[in-house]
């Protein structure tokens, strides 16, 4: 008897869904639209961590080195840099090294490169690239490196000409990664409150009929549960279109990326595909919980009246 | 069958019914007349437990309804049949499955909805609509359909509550009919009206009502106001 009183209150709920086609629409539009904009907030603060760690990858400070410093000098300077547990790499490149990555990273301009054979003497400083993946080091090997003793070798660094832009991105960073919880919990609140009232809409105008179950002797059970279980079906039918949507978007901002932001090594798309089943359970399962919540409680409302 | 004791009910300081008496024996046909504001309605929904008295006993069936519990208010209305003015029907449906449901509700078994919605909608002559929603039906047509889903369950009582208000001269005579059948194979009918020439055509049993009063019951009566 269960299984067929289950059965019946499936078939309902589905019937009910498919019976009130535009309320249905309506709901799912709605919901949908409001689970991917939560999607896109989780997405958007997934990729900010991502452009933050692979920037923190990418720290680095150069040491430019005299003219005049003793090959054994720069040795000695290089072996202290790299005893820094700080650090995660240290690249020192002589005079050869340091013109074949200037060649290198510029390629694409044969005029650059012509006016660097032109001059004859290769001009350009050997260099030590020193690496971390903590952007509070970066002063303290900038100031490690201006000790008295590394005078004779130390040139400059590059540190000041980067230090405001990476303490202005370091910051903001920090700023939106700890307000992302207040932040969330504002979008999650404004999706709840949005969802609660279509579904509510979609109940209140269907309160007739629940009327009508109740005249005819169905029990409060029977009249709630097929409500709830159509709830489902549009948490899932939202969720689904909810993915679909967010990957037409994963893949369009992949085009925009490389235009925006080159060298970021970002692609939303690629991003998708690897938490696909976070998002996949996340979506239909926050979906389906809140409508099926808010239906059972949007029902009770008039199962209260005699 | 059905008795009323020394029921009243008030909507605040307005008295809808006030001390109204009566008894209802097996297999009555009985007709409760009055103007609007007269009471029937309030009667009506007294019976249906859609309200609850304000004092006085409603027994029904040997229970008094008045100290039935709100969850057992749904296996109550599962032995009363209830027929509205406004049909009531669930729009989403179709004729089969709005009669059906009332079975439905109740944990009937598929074989025994099988077998009896058609009968139903045979007997109230609705079998060739079965697959129609309420909106592509005329007002006897959903009365019609109505009335079969009240009866579906077998009930003992009928309260039909100003079933013809809606319809036209010959679907109301239809629906008498129908109701007058429904009483012809023993269920007991109670139909509140104020339609006068129905009334003093069945010449059956007659309670007037006026202000939430009682005043008059007639064995073979007419309408009097």
């Amino acid at each position: 008897m269960r299984g067929v009183r289950l059965l019946r209150i499936w078939s309902f709920g589905w019937q009910g869904m498919r019976r009130n086609i535009w309320l249905s629409v309506n709901a799912i539009v709605t919901v949908a639209l409001t689970v991917m904009s939560i999607s896109v907030f989780v997405a958007l603060n997934g990729a900010l961590n991502e452009t933050r760690k692979s920037f923190e990858e990418k720290l680095d400070i150069t040491v430019f080195i005299k003219e005049t410093a003793a090959e054994q000098d720069v040795v000695n300077f290089v072996n202290q840099i790299s005893e820094r547990k700080d650090t995660t790499e240290v690249l020192y490149l002589d005079k050869e090294k340091s013109k074949a990555e200037f060649m290198r990273l510029n390629e694409d301009d044969p005029e650059l490169l012509a006016s660097l054979e032109d001059v004859g003497n290769n001009p350009l400083p050997r260099y030590v690239q020193i690496k971390t993946d903590n952007p509070d080091i970066l002063s303290d090997i900038d100031t490690f490196a201006r000790q008295d003793q590394f005078l004779p070798v130390v040139d400059s660094t590059s540190y000041k000409q980067t230090k405001d832009k990476i303490t202005q991105f370091v910051n903001f960073t920090k700023f939106t990664l700890k307000n992302s919880l207040v932040i969330s919990a504002f979008f999650a609140t404004i999706s709840i409150i949005v969802v609660f009232n279509v579904i509510r809409l979609a109940i209140f105008s269907r309160r007739q009929e629940i009327q009508v179950m109740r005249y005819v002797g169905a029990s409060h059970q029977f009249i709630r549960w097929p409500f709830v279980v159509e709830g489902t079906f549009l948490g899932a039918s939202a969720s689904v279109i909810s993915l679909i949507l967010l990957y037409l978007l994963a893949l369009w901002e992949s085009s925009l990326v490389p235009i925006y932001f080159p060298g970021s090594g970002i692609n939303p798309a690629a991003l998708y595909g690897q938490y696909f089943w976070v998002l996949f359970w996340s979506n239909v399962g926050s979906g389906i919980l809140l409508t099926a919540i808010i239906s059972y409680i949007a029902v009770r409302r008039y199962l209260k009246e005699q | 069958m059905v008795e009323f004791r020394a029921v009243s009910k008030a909507y605040g300081n307005i008295e809808a019914v006030e001390d109204v008496s009566f008894r209802i024996g097996k297999g009555e046909f009985v007709s409760l007349v009055g103007p609007s504001g007269a009471g029937k309605s309030t009667i009506v929904k007294l019976l249906i437990r859609e309200d609850q008295a304000t004092s006085g006993q409603i027994v029904v069936a040997g229970r008094d309804i008045t100290t039935l519990k709100r969850s057992e208010l749904p296996f109550y209305r599962r032995k009363i049949g209830v027929v509205f003015q406004d049909f009531r029907l669930l729009p989403n449906k179709t004729v089969y499955e709005n009669v059906a449901f009332a079975l439905e509700v109740s944990d009937a078994a598929k074989s025994e909805i099988q077998q009896r919605v058609p009968m139903i909608l045979e007997m109230v002559g609705m079998l060739s609509r079965s697959d129609n929603f309420p909106h592509e039906l005329s007002g006897g047509e959903q009365q019609r359909a109505a009335i079969a889903r009240s009866l579906v369950h077998d009930p003992k009582i009928i309260i039909a509550d100003e079933p013809t208000g809606n319809l036209d001269p010959v679907n109301t005579w239809e629906i008498i009919e129908l109701l007058f059948k429904i009483n012809q194979q023993g269920a007991v009918v109670l139909l509140a009206t104020h339609d006068k020439e129905i009334v003093d055509t069945l010449k059956k049993r007659v309670i007037t009502m006026r202000a939430g009063r009682i005043v008059a019951d007639q064995q073979k009566g007419k309408y009097l106001l």
